[in-house]
């Protein structure tokens, strides 16, 4: 069970005492940086993580001398990610095999740009494992809301709904684990993955929670957000969701039992408004975008969706801009339909995810609109829509178990 | 170094859903008539999609096809027509890269007499290695007798072979000489072909025909000793050179009899259930459970790593050679009035046309091979619902080719129809035109569709294929009803529940789901939330042949226990108390309990106690309920409270409660799983620790079963004493669970071992429960009864308190009297159209031996059997009690005067008692009662007089006896009783309970028992049918005197092994007879006051009684 996020991991304090965690190896794996960068994060772990026996692996690092107390460690070229935007299957299997060979009480596996990860955000993931309170450790940012809008809309809500755990960033960019979860990611990254992506993903928080380990977020504050080298968002959508739907599949004699906690709303009135702002521009667009979808899709959607939902969607293609909104709850159905036509193969996967990039894109719209630039009330808006996929997870239940297509 | 496996997990067998199919019948790609594996390979799709996770491939092997394939002529090849031994490698791979598994058949009981080895042997000579390879004898006398089982085509299990000059033996067909495992060359070259097939990747071989491979005379020849020698050995090296791989037995068995062929788990994983397949025919037809129940009681345990296979049809007939002589029959007219669906002793038909074509039956069926413990097994075209051809020959009726399409030879091949090795079907309602894949693939209410989601929802519990099966005994037969349990090794757990209308009207059905009280079903289908469950019968309403599949959760937590600081309950408690809950860290149960927090947990007791099952009192109003003393038990994490209970009369009653505090997870855990369990949250319900009943906790549980096992401590509160004979070892690392059984008293099942009954209300001395059984089990070494294990006391001498009783597990079927009812409602059901029957037979009595009328036996022959059974242990127990010891509570004592006058003088006063209620209430009762009532009033000063008989009665020995004798103090354990509850009436104060009577008491108890279960049974099935009440009264009346008799007769035979123990049979008569009196009188005034409808059946006894003038 996810503890909640801990505001005082923030704030910046003393270096991670040596506490039972003495001599026990701490791993930390920059398997994308820079040299500069490699040697940034050399002194700043030096500093910020004395006491333990680090090591820190990075491409081509055995021939780095020594410093500051950090051995330097080859992290090896073979097995690195390029997603860039996150970590992937091979970051992962990379970091756990080092982790193994090293036999490290925990292991930092950090994302690029990781120079900008705050010092408080480095020692809370490094301490939340050595010190026992959590096997994985995910980091979660501070962040606008025009950020991580892929997560939001469906990463966070599916994996928070289906696997119980809220981890905001289920794709973490930056991650600790601790012995035990590194043998369990060295058999998942090693399982032949779907050879349409390019760049194969894992799905930490999804694997911890049904092996019963303790997964813990950790608010690591303000980073720089690297952003996908691909910029079409069909291709990216399609690689990121459909990875996840499949996931999804494989597990679902997990999540048609575990039961996810409702996650609370911040606490803040939510800025309902339709007043003009600078993102009034671009839900225009996306709202026309998404009425073009709706006449040329149709035939696709209805092969997917119920008639209740297509009904739900028609109404919001005719909304004006001012007025467009995605009821969190149609939402939460939708996308839950996508995943069973994904499970049943209704239609072509490849063509059902291009499929959803509308929808996604008229969520966005609907996020952007109601959060009105402000991040308090994005944040809100999230969470609505998180609640919303527990909500109706029944639906999601009842109609896996007993797909039969003359539903409401 | 092991050869990998295609799975990981070495059970997978276990979750799997085979299919079995003949590459002959399922896909030709090369349009010579004949399928073959390329055709195989391009439908895996299909069955990847269909979601079966093993293919059972029929033998493919090179033969002359006599006996559809099981007729090899070589081990290592792929028949021709099919295709080579390269296809089968690619159908292999790309089976496995689906993530399904292949079995195939390793048929080593025989070969085609076309084998090489049969080739050579023939012309072998005598004795040679080479001739040995098959059984040979120079008479066909040898093996005398054993049975043949191709009756329809075979007179002998020798045939004379020319060439050899010698007969061959062959259980089978006389084309298939049976190999001779006496020659250690056979097993070699059986490990060879399994080798073969393995190491291309085959994960699994079913074993054909396994119980006939070694002959030994004088022996049917079946599942002789040195069989299960063979198969260890195939089992080892396959276990010692491959992975996770399978073997599965052909065996026709009983199960009792197959059960050996798992061995202690290293001979066959798997093993067909022959028996059952049958009697779920049976059970459907007949709209009663009781085929399948019965069936499934006589199927043994097996070991952890095995499984049973379960099927609904196969490739050969529906065998009918594990049923009776009469169910044979029935089965024949229910499902193959035509001769032409008869096949040597079965019925060579589909499962579709078995059932009409009724698509609710299939389904029902279905459900039932999906939810049974075991492995499903499907066969090819079931999922489509398929005919046959009844006029092909042998088995190949069910045979016939696939269909997939509605095009030519149902898509199954593009040769001219005449080519094709069986013509596909093609009448109207079971032709390839209407029943094919792909238009059951456009039709979303298709079986296909129905069949696939059905296979998909299985897959997502485990618990079908690997948990627990516990049968519900509602009133109501045609519903099945039953429990699949499994909790798992990461501490989750899975419970469904599986309600089946076999009926094909509307049913309703109340379920004892009482052990699950709180939790909620939920309808796996449709994921439905179903009200919770509560201590309360459940009420179900299922529509004709529907099915349910319950699984139980935790309910959604409610706030409904009170929290202690709430200003309504703390109103009036001192503030220590209330500082004691605001403090940071949760207050342990010591603290609580001990200190300033009692007065909380006092106000707390009257409304908690009047919630629970097991409190005596709920009738009464409480005035005070007061923590009289506290002992810690275990790490002091627990408490057991003694509890003074004071009603508004000042009377008070001492009750026993664990207690402890949880918080966090746990408490929550505790919420969710016993939230009848919790007493209250403790301060801030957002912190959530709560004060629960310490019964809940495994840890509390562990702590009492530590009582046993760790050394004695000096002054301790609680002691525990056991069974010289027991061994408290036994215990540790059991796990436990609460029973639900239980009313007044908590019982805590330590796995399969041991039963702890913890009593709630405590009365001071020896509880007579736990006094018997020990003296049953230690002294007299009585084995009729679940053992005593050992005790948990308090206190000593006469302020010695038991606490809870420890006894052994005792497997069993449900009790006494649900047994007799259910054999009672297939009697009414039986007879209800038959005329009365010629003769009633007579009460049982000690003077005259009646004789039980033949109807009686050939109507009831199972229930007199079982009456005799218990009268014989009835006798038994008595002379138990009747051991010669010191032990002056035990010691047996001649009959008095003076104890006889008390008893004479006790039942004068019941009769006194019971006749002026029923004057009083005569007004009361039901009009068809009056006259027999008024009748009875009539009869007063008779009654009375027989009362004093038993003064007269000097005769016979007083001892401890059961007391409380009665069907409902039985378990059923397999095909014997086992008798419990040796506690006595509970109205009745401790030491009248001990006292010492005569053992006619217990008969009389028990005589009456049966008048009682025979007349509620008819009240129950004339509800429904009024109009057979008069008929079926008479056969009741025949049932309960031959049972009685039967009873009787069985316990006066087995009781005079010790003379005097009763008196002389006339004095025996006058004193049962009045025994018969005092009960019957205490049941009419029971039922005049509390069940007026049932008030008939001590009315009518004592009628018969008072009316027995001659026999007294």
């Amino acid at each position: 069970m996810t503890e909640p996020t801990n505001a005082t991991s923030t704030q910046e304090s003393a270096p991670v005492a040596a506490t039972s965690g003495v001599g026990a190896p701490l791993l930390i794996c920059l398997p994308s940086a820079t040299a500069e960068t490699v040697e940034t994060m050399r002194e700043r772990i030096a500093t910020t993580l004395q006491g333990h026996n680090l090591f820190l692996a990075t491409p081509g690092g055995a021939s780095a001398h020594p410093a500051h107390g950090v051995t330097v460690v080859d992290y090896p070229v073979a097995s690195r990610g390029d997603a860039g935007w996150a970590l992937t299957a091979t970051d992962y299997l990379g970091a756990a095999q080092l982790a193994t060979e090293y036999d490290a009480a925990a292991t930092l596996v950090l994302g690029n740009e990781a120079a900008s990860l705050s010092v408080a955000g480095l020692q809370a993931l490094a301490e939340a494992v050595l010190l026992g309170k959590a096997d994985l450790a995910v980091a979660r940012y501070q962040t606008g809301p025009h950020d991580a809008l892929v997560s939001s809309a469906l990463l966070y809500p599916l994996t928070n709904a289906l696997f119980g755990t809220p981890a905001h960033l289920p794709l973490p960019l930056d991650a600790a684990f601790s012995a035990r979860m590194a043998k369990r990611l060295i058999m998942v990254a090693r399982k032949p993955n779907n050879a349409a992506q390019p760049e194969p993903l894992v799905w930490p928080v999804a694997e911890a929670a049904i092996a019963s380990f303790s997964v813990k977020e950790i608010d690591a504050g303000p980073r720089t957000l690297p952003q996908p080298t691909d910029t079409d968002l069909n291709t990216l959508l399609a690689e990121i969701v459909g990875s996840l739907f499949g996931d999804i599949e494989a597990k679902a004699n997990f999540w048609q039992r575990a039961r996810a906690p409702m996650p609370a709303k911040p606490n803040v009135e939510p800025a309902r408004t339709a007043s003009e702002t600078e993102e009034l521009e671009d839900v225009r667009a996306m709202a026309d975008s998404f009425r073009n979808a709706y006449i040329n899709l149709q035939e696709i959607w209805s092969l997917v969706l119920p008639p209740q939902s297509l009904l739900g969607l028609k109404r919001i293609s005719r909304a004006p801009a001012e007025e467009f909104a995605m009821p969190a709850d149609l939402w939460a159905r939708t996308i839950y339909d996508f995943v069973l036509a994904y499970h049943l193969r209704t239609i072509n996967r490849g063509h059902l995810l291009g499929a959803l990039t509308p929808l996604y894109l008229a969520w966005v719209a609907s996020h952007l609109r109601q959060s009105a630039g402000n991040a308090a009330t994005a944040a809100f808006h999230v969470e609505e829509a998180a609640s919303a996929f527990v909500a109706e997870k029944p639906y999601i239940v009842s109609r896996w178990r007993w797909p039969d297509r003359f539903n409401p | 170094m092991k050869k990998p496996s295609s799975v990981t997990d070495p059970l997978w067998y276990k979750d799997a859903i085979i299919y079995e199919l003949h590459v002959r019948a399922f896909s030709d790609s090369n349009g010579d008539g004949i399928g073959d594996f390329q055709g195989l390979i391009s439908k895996l799709d299909y069955l990847q999609d269909l979601g079966v996770t093993c293919l059972w491939i029929l033998p493919f092997f090179p033969s002359p096809l006599r006996d559809d394939g099981y007729d090899i002529s070589n081990y290592t090849s792929v028949n021709p027509s099919y295709g080579t031994i390269e296809d089968f490698q690619q159908f292999l791979d790309e089976t496995h890269a689906r993530n399904m598994q292949v079995m195939i058949e390793l048929v080593i009981n025989h070969t085609s007499d076309q084998h090489p080895w049969f080739e050579r042997a023939r012309r072998a000579p005598k004795g040679s290695p080479d001739r040995e390879m098959y059984v040979w004898s120079d008479t066909d006398k040898l093996y005398e007798g054993v049975r043949i089982i191709f009756t329809d085509t075979e007179k002998s299990n020798w045939t004379w072979d020319e060439v050899a000059q010698q007969y061959y033996w062959h259980r089978f067909f006389s084309h298939q000489p049976d190999l001779n495992f006496d020659n250690p060359r056979v097993m070699e070259e059986v490990l060879n072909a399994m080798r073969f097939w393995m190491d291309m990747g085959v994960d699994g071989l079913r074993l054909d025909a396994i119980p006939y491979l070694v002959e030994r005379d004088g022996t049917s020849c079946e599942n002789v000793p040195e069989t299960h020698v063979l198969i260890k050995k195939i089992r080892a090296v396959m276990d010692a050179e491959y992975d996770n791989r399978l073997i599965l037995a052909e065996a026709n068995m009983w199960p009792a009899d197959v059960r050996p062929y798992f061995g202690d788990g290293d001979e066959c994983q798997m093993a067909f259930h022959f028996p059952l397949m049958p009697r779920i025919y049976m059970a459907i037809r007949q709209e009663d459970r009781l085929p399948i129940t019965d069936i499934m009681a006589q199927t043994p345990p097996i070991p952890d790593n095995c499984q049973w296979g379960l099927f609904l049809r196969n490739h050969d007939e529906l065998t009918l050679e594990m049923v009776t002589d009469d169910e044979r029959d029935y089965m024949n007219m229910a499902y193959a009035s035509d001769p032409r669906m008869r096949i040597n002793v079965g019925i060579r038909r589909r499962l579709a046309p078995l059932v009409d074509n009724n698509r609710r039956r299939i389904e029902l069926l279905n459900s039932l091979l999906l939810s049974f413990p075991g492995t499903p097994i499907m066969y090819y075209g079931d999922e489509i619902g398929m005919g046959d051809n009844i006029y092909l020959g042998d088995r190949n009726g069910v045979r016939t080719p696939m269909q997939w399409n509605s095009d030519r030879n149902a898509g199954f091949s593009k040769a001219v129809p005449a080519r094709l090795y069986f013509p596909v079907i093609m009448d109207p309602i079971w032709g390839y035109q209407a029943i094919n894949v792909e238009a059951q693939q456009s039709d979303p209410s298709s079986l296909l569709h129905w069949t696939r989601n059905m296979i998909a929802l299985r897959k997502l519990f485990q618990v079908f294929g690997r948990g627990t099966l516990e049968f519900l005994a509602p009133d109501n037969r045609k519903i099945l009803a039953y429990i699949r349990d499994c909790a798992y090794e990461d501490g989750h757990s899975e419970t469904v529940i599986c309600v089946a209308n076999l009926s094909r009207f509307a049913q309703p059905v109340a379920l004892d789901l009482s052990k699950f009280a709180g939790r909620v079903p939920v309808e796996m289908l449709g994921y439905v939330a179903f009200p919770e469950v509560t201590t309360q019968p459940y009420p179900l309403t299922l529509a004709p042949y529907s099915f349910l599949w319950l699984e139980l959760q935790p309910a959604a937590p409610k706030a409904e226990t009170p929290t202690i600081e709430t200003p309504e309950v703390s109103a009036g408690i001192d503030n220590s108390a209330l500082a004691l809950l605001s403090k940071a860290a949760t207050p342990s149960i010591t603290e609580l309990i001990q200190g300033a927090g009692v007065e909380l947990v006092e106000q707390l007791l009257p409304n908690y106690l009047t919630q629970q099952r097991w409190f005596g009192g709920k009738s009464r109003t409480i005035r005070s309920a007061k923590v009289s003393s506290s002992t810690t038990v275990g790490d002091g994490t627990y408490t057991l409270a003694l509890i003074d209970v004071t009603y508004d009369d000042d009377s008070v009653d001492h009750y026993q409660l664990p207690l402890a505090v949880a918080s966090g997870s746990t408490a929550e855990e505790l919420r969710n799983a016993s939230p009848k369990a919790v007493l209250a949250t403790l301060g801030d319900a957002s912190k959530g620790a709560i004060l629960y009943d310490a019964s809940a906790s495994e840890g509390f549980r562990q702590a009492l079963i530590s009582l046993f096992t760790a050394p004695p401590e000096a002054d301790a509160a609680i002691t525990a004493s056991h069974s010289p004979a027991f061994d408290p070892s036994n215990l540790v690392h059991t796990k436990s669970r609460v029973g639900s059984a239980e009313q007044s008293n908590t019982s805590i099942l330590f796995d399969d071992v041991a039963i702890l009954k913890l009593f709630r209300r405590l009365q001071p001395g020896e509880n007579p429960d736990v006094e018997m059984t020990r003296f049953l089990t230690d002294v007299a070494h009585f084995s009729a009864i679940p053992a005593y294990l050992g005790e948990l006391h308090s206190g000593s001498g006469a302020g010695e308190t038991t606490l809870a009783f420890l006894q052994a597990f005792a497997p069993n079927e449900g009790d006494g009297w649900s047994w007799f009812s259910e054999e009672l409602a297939r009697f009414y059901e039986a007879l209800a159209n038959c005329p009365p029957p010629v003769k009633l037979g007579k009460p049982a009595n000690f003077v005259v031996a009646a004789a039980v009328p033949e109807e009686a036996h050939e109507r009831a022959g199972l229930a007199l059997d079982a009456a005799a059974l218990l009268g014989t242990r009835t006798a038994e127990m008595h002379l138990a009690l009747a051991t010669p010891t010191n032990d002056p509570a035990f010691a047996a004592e001649a009959t008095t005067a003076q104890a006889l006058n008390v008893d004479a003088n006790r039942m004068r006063d019941q009769a006194q008692r019971t006749l002026e209620a029923l004057k009083r209430n005569l007004s009361g009762v039901p009009d068809e009662l009056a006259d027999r009532a008024a009748l009875l009033l009539s009869h007063r000063g008779d009654l009375l007089s027989r009362t004093q008989a038993l003064a007269n009665a000097t005769e016979g020995k007083r001892i401890r006896i059961h007391g409380d004798y009665h069907l409902g103090q039985l378990l059923r354990s397999k095909s014997d009783f086992l008798i419990v509850d040796f506690e006595g009436e509970p109205a009745r104060s401790l030491e009248e309970r001990r006292q010492k009577q005569s053992p006619l008491k217990d008969v009389a108890g028990m005589l009456r028992s049966f008048s009682y279960v025979s007349r509620s049974a008819l009240d129950r099935y004339t509800q429904r049918r009024p109009e057979k009440a008069e008929l079926l009264s008479q056969w009741a009346m025949l049932w309960e005197n031959a049972v009685s008799t039967k009873f009787l007769e069985a316990y006066r035979a087995t009781v005079q092994q010790s003379a005097g123990l009763i008196p002389e049979p006339k004095q025996a008569q006058s004193m049962l007879t009045a025994f018969l009196l005092e009960k019957s009188l205490y049941e009419l005034l029971y039922e005049l006051n509390n069940r007026p409808t049932w008030l008939h059946i001590p009315l009518n006894g004592l009628l018969a009684l008072v009316s027995s003038t001659d026999e007294r």
